[in-house]
Order: structure tokens, then sequence, then C-alpha cells
């Protein structure tokens, strides 16, 4: 062989080097960039010995550590021969970041395996996760462990020389538009075909909105086709994370009594024992813990209203949509305490709203900035045409606080009745009219306000 | 560079770069520059025992160290081996073309102590380990909980209240050829007035309560790998709690009055029924029965109701 032939030669393997060594050189910084320090740019410049494309796609996962809110959508399917039989498998996942929590839903199929369905979250301290769609769901506080979570953005394959095609919108987002084929995807086995793709790229800021890729495919035993659908969507910050019905979440804000015993927490559902501990005792308790943290008592729930005299007693509390149930009965020498939360039943729009060609039949309640507020009172209840509050004031005293109060805003005193340890106040202002009932019980005052029509 | 030296060069750069495309691609156990990960999703019951199914997810990847970000056409296969110490698995291997998916498998617990699960990707690639307790005898705790609102119209004014419904019993197994369970609790309803009666200007009308039994039957169901549980409420029983009611009409008058309560008819109880991994959990479930049917005729009545199980 001649000199100038092995340096032909020499030159080729020059270029091999070369061409791993790029390679190499492009993808090792992605490893650093699939990690959380997400430090390199998705997209670089291609090196000008090997530039025949706009764009490279290293870290697709880059950017979104930089989002607090977002939903991905990857799906990934193979279709084809394996040893000779058809063959196929479908992954769709779908992962939805909001702030710190995080929830993964996968669906997987193939023509020779068991489907499988399975929700996990990871929300508020708890790890939440439902095998099944109609099954239970079951939780674990993540201080037990660490869960698994990936970003599905890391399981794109990288694409180099990617070539500009335009602009584009996705989702409201401005974004660039890239197109490639199998020239730009690495073929570390030799198996890939042929291949077609398409990114967009969001023009602020790169991140990845869209991915598609279908690549012929031809490895040992296998033949068809491999794809790849990705989809980003951004959320606002108080978009909910998604749950499935059965994931009620855990109770970790109810308090617990003091010397609590096997404490058992579920989704939606918390159980307790406690010895040399009555019930009323429990009730008081929660009547003063549960307002704090939001929780609205429903009737029956404060100590002077509970029922003490059955088996068991239960207090029940509404915080927006959520009731909660506090139960409690005497069971082998201790008392059982059970908080279960039940998400309030959807009321009929029909129900909820008087015809159009009818009278509302009730008063709602002035706006809030028309009645007074009686500082270190509890709301016991409200509806839209009533409120009962509680306080630790003298009925005195909070007959003169109205009296004082509702003048000064513009109510007129149109009756004041003193019946049977009932004071009763009614006023006018304009076309509203409002009635303040006023009782006290045991040193506690409860002031009932009730709109009402003439 | 002489000549001599330039060959060696350039014939060692040829093999390299021929040896990059000569790996096998499937025998993925053989690489040392292949890493892998198994794992177990499901979160276990607080207590297994003897004879329970648990259907259980994982999930197993293998990566090809030198090709991240992942190449875009490599098909391992990937074997997970599943192993338990005390109890029985299925299958005890899973097979994929692929790099990275979820499986579902079914643990059969066959005797007490101390279970530990193993899960293995590709002859040790990577390991996972989940270790718990098998006991010898499971009953359950059931807890009811029900939360209803009822409205109807009454020409004069929209009547509406709220009603929460708790219960509690205990589910014991029996063991005659099938394993099944049998029990009994009692249910506690308090019903709350949300709307305002239409001659009060103002009122306080203490919740309606009133209690009863409840029976339990479950059985295992081999094919659902579950607890089919049956609650039948039982009429009511006990006295009816209804304080005192307050209304004060626009005059100043004040009234007063107490709620009642209608029912006893065996015939008219609901009952649910509902299907249960074992281990429990909570889920939510539907009511039947004709009393169901009486009240939603009467008006509207939308409803939750959750059922949850615990082992003890």
């Amino acid at each position: 062989m001649k000199k100038t032939q092995w340096l032909r030669l020499g030159l080729v393997c020059v270029c091999c080097l070369l061409g791993v060594a790029c390679s190499l050189g492009g993808l090792v910084p992605a490893v650093e960039n699939s990690g959380a320090t997400q430090t390199v740019p998705a997209t670089a410049t291609r090196p000008a010995e090997g530039a025949q494309g706009d764009a490279d796609l290293l870290a697709p996962a880059r950017g979104l550590s930089g989002l607090t809110a977002y939903q991905q959508r990857l799906e990934i399917s193979l279709e084809g021969q394996l040893n000779g039989q058809p063959y196929h498998e479908r992954q769709v996942l779908l992962r939805t970041v909001q702030g710190q929590d995080v929830a993964l839903q996968v669906q997987q199929e193939t023509n020779d395996g068991v489907p499988v369905w399975l929700f996990e979250a990871q929300r508020q301290g708890y790890a939440y996760v439902q095998q099944t769609q109609t099954g239970v769901c079951r939780a674990v506080a993540l201080s037990e462990g660490a869960r698994p979570d990936e970003n599905l953005a890391e399981r794109l394959p990288a694409v180099l020389a990617m070539q500009l095609a335009g602009n584009a919108e996705h989702g409201g987002q401005a974004a660039l538009r890239y197109t490639f084929d199998q020239q730009s995807l690495t073929k570390a086995d030799g198996a890939l075909q042929s291949a077609q793709g398409e990114v967009l790229l969001a023009q602020e800021g790169g991140v990845v909105l869209s991915y598609q890729l279908t690549a012929q495919v031809q490895a040992e035993g296998f033949s068809g086709t491999r794809s790849w659908v990705y989809d980003l969507q951004l959320l606002r910050a108080d978009d909910p994370l998604p749950m499935p019905a059965s994931c009620l979440p855990v109770l970790s804000d109810v308090p617990i009594f003091s010397g609590a015993k096997a404490v058992e927490h579920q989704p939606g559902f918390l159980a307790y024992r406690l010895v040399g501990v009555n019930r009323p005792a429990v009730v008081e308790f929660y009547a003063e813990q549960l307002p704090v943290l939001g929780w609205q008592a429903l009737p029956g729930a404060m100590p002077d209203q509970t029922y003490f005299e059955g088996e068991s007693t239960a207090v029940a509390y509404r915080r927006a949509d959520l009731v909660l149930i506090v139960s409690l009965f005497e069971r082998d020498g201790a008392l059982q305490v059970v908080a279960q939360t039940v998400a309030l039943p959807p009321i009929a729009a029909a129900d909820a709203q008087p015809a159009q060609d009818q009278e509302p039949s009730t008063a709602l309640l002035p706006p809030t900035h028309d009645l007074p507020i009686l500082l270190g009172s509890t709301v016991l209840y409200e509806t839209e045409t009533t409120r009962v509050l509680q306080a630790n004031l003298s009925l005195a005293d909070v007959v003169d606080f109205y009296t004082v109060e509702m003048e000064q805003r513009g109510w007129v005193l149109s009756q004041k009745l003193d019946q049977n340890g009932m004071n009763v106040l009614l006023w006018t202002k304009d076309e509203l009219h409002l009635a303040i009932n006023i009782v006290e019980s045991d040193g506690v005052t409860t002031i009932t306000l009730a709109a009402y029509t003439q | 560079m002489n000549a001599r030296a330039f060959l060696g060069w350039a014939a060692a750069m040829l093999l390299i770069s021929l040896a990059w495309g000569c790996w096998p691609p499937q025998v993925v156990t053989a690489q040392s520059d292949v890493t892998g990960g198994v794992l177990i999703h499901s979160v276990l019951p607080h207590k297994i025992c003897v004879g329970d199914v648990l259907t259980i997810s994982g999930a197993a990847s293998i990566t090809k160290l030198e090709d991240v970000p992942p190449p875009l056409a490599w098909l391992p296969v990937t074997r997970v081996k599943i192993q338990s110490g005390l109890g029985e698995v299925t299958p005890t291997e899973i097979i994929q073309y692929n790099d990275g998916f979820y499986f579902d498998f079914t643990y059969r617990a066959r005797q007490a102590g101390t279970e530990t699960l193993t899960l293995t990707v590709n002859e040790g690639l990577a390991t996972t380990q989940e270790t718990f307790l098998v006991e010898e005898n499971c009953d359950y705790d059931v807890f009811l909980t029900t939360v209803m609102h009822f409205s109807t119209d009454l020409g004069d004014e929209m009547f509406e209240s709220l009603t929460h419904v708790t219960g509690m019993g205990t589910m014991n197994r029996l063991r005659d050829g099938e394993v099944y369970y049998q029990g009994e609790g009692k249910w506690h309803l308090e019903e709350a007035l949300l709307s305002k009666p239409a001659m009060c200007v103002t009122y306080y009308v203490p919740p309606l309560i009133v209690s009863g039994w409840f029976e339990l039957d479950g059985s295992f169901d081999a094919e659902a790998q579950g607890v089919d549980v049956i609650l039948t409420f039982l009429p009511m029983e006990g006295p009816v709690f209804y304080g005192e009611a307050v209304c004060v009409d626009e005059e100043g008058n004040a009234v007063t009055g107490w709620g009642m309560a209608q029912g006893g008819d065996p015939a008219l109880t609901s009952h649910i029924q509902a299907m249960f991994p074992v281990g429990g959990g909570t889920q939510q479930v539907q009511l039947q029965g004709e009393g169901l049917e009486l009240v939603q005729s009467a008006g509207s009545l939308q409803y939750l109701a959750t059922l949850t199980l615990i082992p003890r």
C-alpha cells in the first residue's frame, strides 16, 4: 500500500474518530444537562466542522426547571414484527408539575402483556398511588422514602442539525419550527433506517413545546416503526394538580389530640385512639382548632350544640367544597376518633338558582362592607341568606355593638324585640331588610344574621 | 510522525471506529457501559395476611451510558425477574423489548413471617427489595361516610338540607373452605337545615339525629383478587334526637318546634356493594335501595359516599 493510501485511510479514521468525538462532545454535556442542574443550553449552534443545520437539541428537558406549572404528555409506540410475529407496544405518560407537587399518569399496552394503568402523585408531603381507574388510592409520607420522578422530556432522543422551517404557535406560545431526518439522530447500534421529525421550540427560553419523531427501525429480531409524540402545555399557578376521585387529600392538616395512639392516615381518612379522654373534650378541641385552619362548623358541631347521648357523636365542618366529619365512639376501653372528608355533592344548577321568570323566594345577605364585623366572633355556619356567629361576649355588649355599628352604616332600626330570652333587631336600608337575632347561653352568645323580604 | 508510527496509529483508529458499530445491541448484560433501574411504584397496605393476593406495579429501565441522551433505535431485551421468600409471585419474569416500561405482577401470601420481594433486572444490572410482615389473621374495620344534599321546591320556599351519615363496624374473617367475612356496625345520621323557613325572619334549627345498625358481608373474589363487600343498612333504631327549633316571624313572634324522622321499613333500606383490594383502603361507593329512590323522587338528592376498610 502506498503512503498516500495510508494517508487517505488515516484521514478516514480521523474523520471517524472526529465523528465519534464530535458526538461525544455534544452528548457528554447533555448527560449533565439531563440532571437537575440544567446548566447547558438545550440548543446550540452546531460546530463549524459539521454545520449542516440551524440548531441542535442536545438536552430536551432544558428550561423546564425554570417553569413552576406545566403538563407534559409523551406517547411512545412501537409497531412492527418481533421475531416474525406482529408486535405493538404503546406507552402514554401524562406528567403534571404544579410547584413542588407532581403527578404522573401511566397507560401502557402491549399485544403480549397485561395493560398497565397507574397514577402516582407527590403532593404536599405525601405520595399517592392508585393502580386501577376505579380502585382505591393509597398514600405514604414522602418522608418514609424517596419516590421516583422522571422528567418526560429526558426520554426524547437528542437531535443534531435541525433545519429551521419557520415560525409557529403552540398553546399561545410563539415558537420556532424545526424539522429533521435520520441524519440528525444518533444511531449507536445501526438499527435506524430512516426518520422524520419536527420540533417546536419556544421563542422565549427555548423550551421544547412539541416533539414528534417517527423512525423506521431494523434491530435484531425486530423491524418496524418507533415513534415519540411529546407535548408541553403551560399551566396557571392556581390550576389544580390532577388527582383521581379516590385520591382525597391525606388529612395532614387536621390536628390530632395529644396522646393519640394507633394513628392511621389514609387519603381522606384519619383514625386514632385516646385513652382517658371523653367525647366532649375532643369536640371542644376541634371547635377550637379547626376554625383557625379555615374549617367552618356546621350545625351541631359546637360543644354546646353537640349530641352526646347516643353511642357515637359526629360533628361536621366545611371548607370550600370539602366536608370534614369527625366521629367519636368508645371501643375496647378507648375513645376511637375517626376524621374523614367527603367532597360536597355538586348542587344542581336548577336548585341553586331560581327560574328566570320567578322572583327569588329569599333575600340575600347584604355585601360584607355593609355589615359590621364583630371582632373575636367565629362563623359557625353561613349560606347566601343567613350567617350564624358565636362570640365570648355578653348579650348586652353584642346588642350595643350592632346598634351602634349598623346605624353608622346607614341602617335604620325598624323594630327591637326582647322575647323569651331572644333579642331580635330588625333593620332596613333602602330595599334591604336584615334581622339580627342574639341569644346568650352559658357565657357564649350566638348571633344569627338573616336577610328577609317584606 | 514516521510512516511506521502513522501506520500503527491508523490501524488502531480503524479498530476503534469499527468497534464502535460492532457491539451487539441485544446483549445488554454483557456490557459494562449499561446501567439499569427497577422500582416498585405501589404503596403496600399496612397489613398483609396469609391468603391475600396483591397486584403490585413497578417499572424497569436500562440505559446505555455512551448514548445519553437516549439513542433512537436501541431496543434492548429487558428482563425483570421477581422472587418471593415466603409467598408466590406471578409472573416470575417479565420480558420486554424496550429500554423503559411499567409492569404489574401479583403476590400471594402463603405463610406468615417477614417477606422479602426481590426484583432484578438483567441478571443483576439493577435490584430492588421490598420487605414486609405477613400476618396469620386479618379482620377489617369498616368506616362509612356519606354527605347528602337534598333540595325540593315547597312553593313558597326552596327546602334545602345537608345530611351526613357516619358508620363504623368490624368485619371478621371466617375460614370454612372459601375465605369470607361477616360483621356488623352502627350508623349515625345528622341532618342540618340549610334553607330559611319561609315564615321565619330568623331561626335556628338543631340537627336531626337518628341511628341504627348495618350488616357486613364479604367474600374473597379470586378473579378480581379483591374482597367483595356488601353493607346492608338496617332500619333506624332508638330515640330520634331533634332539639328545639326556634323561628321568629316578621312580627317578632317566636315559635318553637322540632324535626321529625320517619322510617323503619326494612324494605326501604339501602345497601352498598364494593370491591376492595386486600389490604383495604378508601373508595367512593354507590348507595342502592328503594328508600333512596323514594327520597330522589321527592326532590333533588346529590350524595357522595365513601367506604374505608382498614385491616386490624
